[in-house]
């Protein structure tokens, strides 16, 4: 059976069900069309009180009555215990204890007659208190304690057989009827009962052939449990251990990246203090450079055309004055700079300064980025090759988002120059070739005193194979 | 240290008794030397003592005595004013007296004398109330019995043994004819909400292309006449004679039949301290359809469907859904039967009765 969901699935149809009630109130027919079939009670269990239904009835298990009021009848056409018992629900309102059904059956063995018993107990302390009515009953229990009364009672008795005695002899010889008839009866019964019993012998034969093949099958299937819970004992051993072993990976794990943010720190604090020096002279040499201001302000325009307000951008170099114009634009700004690609120190909290771009980029979820922008691609190609900074820049770029890779002398190629470290030379033509293959399109080559930049689109289509 | 159980009338097919007889086999079961003490007893396969007796027996510093409270009982009070050991009230909850007003000044009189004793129980500052419903102990706390002091432990009760029984083969034969049988479970009283009962199966069986029968198991109280006369005149009002089958004072086996035999328990009665038969009905995958009254939200949780109003054909709409709709059926017998494992299952209820028991042994 499938697990339920968590949600219990009836506040899932409650609106439909208020619907499909609503129809049927407007659409039942007055009554019932189907009646089910009657279901007849054993006397024994069924007592006087039952439904209304069939008021008046004497059948055991029809009889109707909650309104406190029971016929002579009713109750006389039980006999023995099951008498008993139905008197007592009748007219204490309770079931009779085993005591109680002992006591009264005695009385019936001594010839008591069932009127006197239920006075008894209509006229009993607790059966006063309840109060049934029984039309007719009064009368005939006087009648007879009088006849336990000395001498008047046998005078009483003998009056009352003297007087009953036609009534005793047609009784008699209706009874003398109906023994034959009964014995008649029993006699038919007794026949069918041996039919049944030999097909029940037979039956019981193959029931027990029936046990004793389930039997076999309960015991290879206790086998098989008893072998699937020792499997269960072992894989849940095997899961234990793996949990374990992934708690001891989990903390390996934690570790290593606590040490590799320590290496990163260090690493950057040795990095800034290579560059601090730098920093002056590339400032010199950049507000040398006239036109740079104005080369910026021409990519930015074409970069940042359709971005969307506090859009995600990801700079990979982190020149300061092209960072400060992304965040004038009210765009969400952040640079990455590697170790190898020093470049001047600028306490910029913008810019982190990471050992290795492979392994900083693919920290970078999938998609998330609105625009890249790589300016200084001729330094930065020495420590993330053109292909694979490609690669990358489609993974972490939204669909339409914006991609610039430049060509420009900014601070980290003076910084390689200073450091008499070549920035590799990249031909425009197959940047351009690259980001076509590689997903983009839209490409746009801008050359601005001679400084070449390609800005691109990722493209909606491409599938990124 | 010696455990006393005080219940005025100990019935053992009644729900409070079978809670209370429960807890004096389990405290047994600890090795606690443990008698229960009552002004009357009925169906009980055990000794019982005689309620002057208590105090000699765990009216001591170390005893432990537990007073099911359900109706009025002064004398419990005087007798828990004298116990020097550890108290606990279980709260069963006593009717409101209003539901009788129209049909029995008796059952009126014993409800609003039990609900009088209420602030008396409280007062007397016992070391533990237990409710047998967050609805019952709620009473109770809103008459300023302390939260520490308190707790809910649902009530013992005899789902296993039921569930072990044999049931009346006849009975289940004669029942299952086709028919759509919708079960109650519950005495018949004006608080059991009998009349909507009869209402809301009334639409059922106008609602199905197929017969429906109403089977009642519950005990008939002469002293009621005039309730069950209405709910007769009810009955024959809506031409359902035929579709109702009474069984008054059924046995375990007729009860346990009738469970297996029945396709839905219906339940819009009005008034709840906990409800047994939705238990009952969740052990035995019985789906159940239940007006959202009193303790029984709570004691149904998601294993069923619920309604807070009367409205007879949302019952019928249902019922109807349930048996059209196989994966909805089973769900709701899964979730029954999973909610009876996990919180009403004599074991857990075990647990939780030794937890609170923690302070005192």
């Amino acid at each position: 059976m499938s697990k339920p969901d968590v949600e219990p699935p009836i506040e899932r149809i409650r609106g439909e069900l208020r619907a499909a009630a609503e129809r049927a109130r407007h659409q039942a027919p007055e009554f019932p069309l189907h009646v089910p079939k009657q279901v007849e009670l054993q006397p024994e269990i069924a007592p006087i009180v039952q439904t209304s239904a069939h008021a008046g009835a004497t059948a055991p298990g029809t009889v109707a009555n909650l309104s406190g009021v029971v016929q002579l009848g009713q109750l006389s056409q039980f006999h023995g215990a099951a008498f008993v018992r139905n008197a007592y629900l009748a007219l204490l309102g309770r079931e009779a204890d085993e005591t109680a059904v002992k006591a009264q059956m005695a009385l019936l063995g001594r010839g008591i007659s069932k009127i006197e018993i239920m006075g008894n107990l209509r006229w009993s302390a607790e059966g006063r208190l309840k109060a049934v009515s029984v039309p007719g009953l009064w009368p005939r229990y006087l009648l007879q304690k009088a006849t336990h009364v000395p001498i008047l009672g046998y005078v009483l008795q003998l009056a009352m057989g003297l007087a009953g005695l036609p009534a005793i002899v047609r009784h008699q010889r209706a009874a003398d009827a109906l023994h034959v008839t009964r014995a008649d009866a029993i006699e038919h019964a007794t026949h069918v009962l041996d039919a049944r019993l030999q097909n029940l012998a037979g039956e019981g034969a193959r029931l027990r052939s029936d046990h004793d093949a389930l039997r076999v099958r309960t015991a290879a299937a206790e086998t098989a449990l008893a072998q699937l819970s020792e499997a269960i004992q072992a894989t849940t051993g095997l899961v234990r251990q793996s949990n374990q072993q992934m708690l001891g990976m989990n903390h390996w794990l934690a570790s290593l990246r606590h040490s590799l943010a320590e290496i990163e720190r260090q690493a950057e604090g040795k990095g800034r203090e290579r560059a601090a020096p730098l920093a002056g002279i590339t400032d010199g040499l950049l507000a040398a450079d006239a036109n740079r201001s104005a080369r910026l302000d021409q990519w930015l325009e074409q970069f940042a055309v359709g971005l969307p307000d506090a859009a995600d951008v990801l700079d990979l170099g982190g020149a300061t004055d092209w960072l400060d114009r992304l965040s004038q634009r009210s765009l969400s700004v952040s640079a990455l700079r590697s170790i190898g690609n020093p470049g001047p120190a600028t306490g910029d909290r913008r810019i982190a300064v990471c050992s290795d771009f492979g392994v900083a980029l693919s920290r970078i979820a999938d998609e998330s980025l609105h625009g890249l922008s790589v300016l200084e691609a001729s330094a930065v190609a020495r420590e993330l090759p053109l292909m694979d900074l490609l690669q990358f820049a489609f993974r972490v770029l939204r669909p339409n988002a914006h991609i610039v890779v430049g060509l420009d002398r900014g601070p980290l190629v003076l910084a390689d120059l200073l450091n008499a470290r070549q920035p590799l030379a990249i031909d425009v033509g197959l940047l351009e070739a690259a980001l076509l293959h590689g997903g983009f399109d839209r490409i746009k080559r801008s050359e601005q005193d001679g400084v070449a930049c390609v800005l691109a689109r990722k493209s909606s289509q491409h599938d990124g194979a | 240290m010696r455990a006393a159980i005080l219940i005025p009338v100990l019935a053992g097919k009644d729900a409070v008794g079978a809670d209370a007889m429960a807890m004096a086999r389990i405290l047994e079961a600890t090795g606690l030397q443990t008698r229960m003490f009552c002004e009357s007893a009925e169906n009980v396969p055990v000794q019982t003592w005689p309620t002057d007796q208590l105090l000699d027996f765990a009216g001591g510093a170390n005893d432990l005595v537990i007073y099911h409270f359900s109706f009025g009982y002064p004398k419990a009070l005087e007798i828990l004013k004298c116990c020097k050991g550890f108290r606990i009230v279980k709260y069963h909850n006593v009717t409101p007296a209003e539901f009788f007003r129209d049909y029995s000044s008796q059952h009126q009189a014993a409800c609003e004398s039990g609900r009088s004793e209420l602030p008396a129980i409280v007062d007397l500052g016992c070391e533990l109330y237990l409710g047998a419903s967050t609805y019952n102990i709620d009473e109770l706390r809103a008459l300023g019995v302390p939260m520490d002091r308190s707790g809910v432990l649902a009530p013992f009760h005899r789902v296993e043994e039921m569930i072990e029984a044999e049931a009346d083969l006849e009975l289940v034969r004669a029942l299952s004819d086709g028919a759509r049988n919708f079960l109650m479970v519950g005495r018949l009283a004006p608080n059991k909400a009998y009349l909507d009962l009869i209402d809301a199966f009334s639409a059922c069986a106008r609602m199905l292309d197929e017969p429906a029968r109403l089977i009642l198991v519950g005990k008939v109280d002469a002293r009621l006449s005039r309730y069950n006369e209405a709910v007769q005149e009810r009955i024959r009002e809506l031409r359902l004679e035929r579709h109702v089958c009474w069984i008054n004072g059924a046995s375990e086996a007729q009860l346990k039949a009738a469970y297996l035999a029945s396709h839905a328990f219906l339940l819009l009665s009005q008034h709840e301290g906990f409800c047994v038969p939705l238990i009952e009905s969740m052990a035995l995958s019985v789906p159940v359809i239940a007006r959202a009254t009193t303790a029984i939200p709570e004691t149904l949780g998601d294993a069923g469907i619920l309604w807070q109003e009367a409205d007879p054909w949302l019952y019928a709409a249902s019922a109807s859904r349930i048996f059209s709709d196989q994966p909805l059926r089973a769900d709701l017998q899964e979730r029954g039967r999973r909610r009876y494992a996990e919180k009403f299952s004599t074991r857990v209820l075990t647990r939780r009765f030794m937890e609170f028991l923690e302070p005192a042994l």
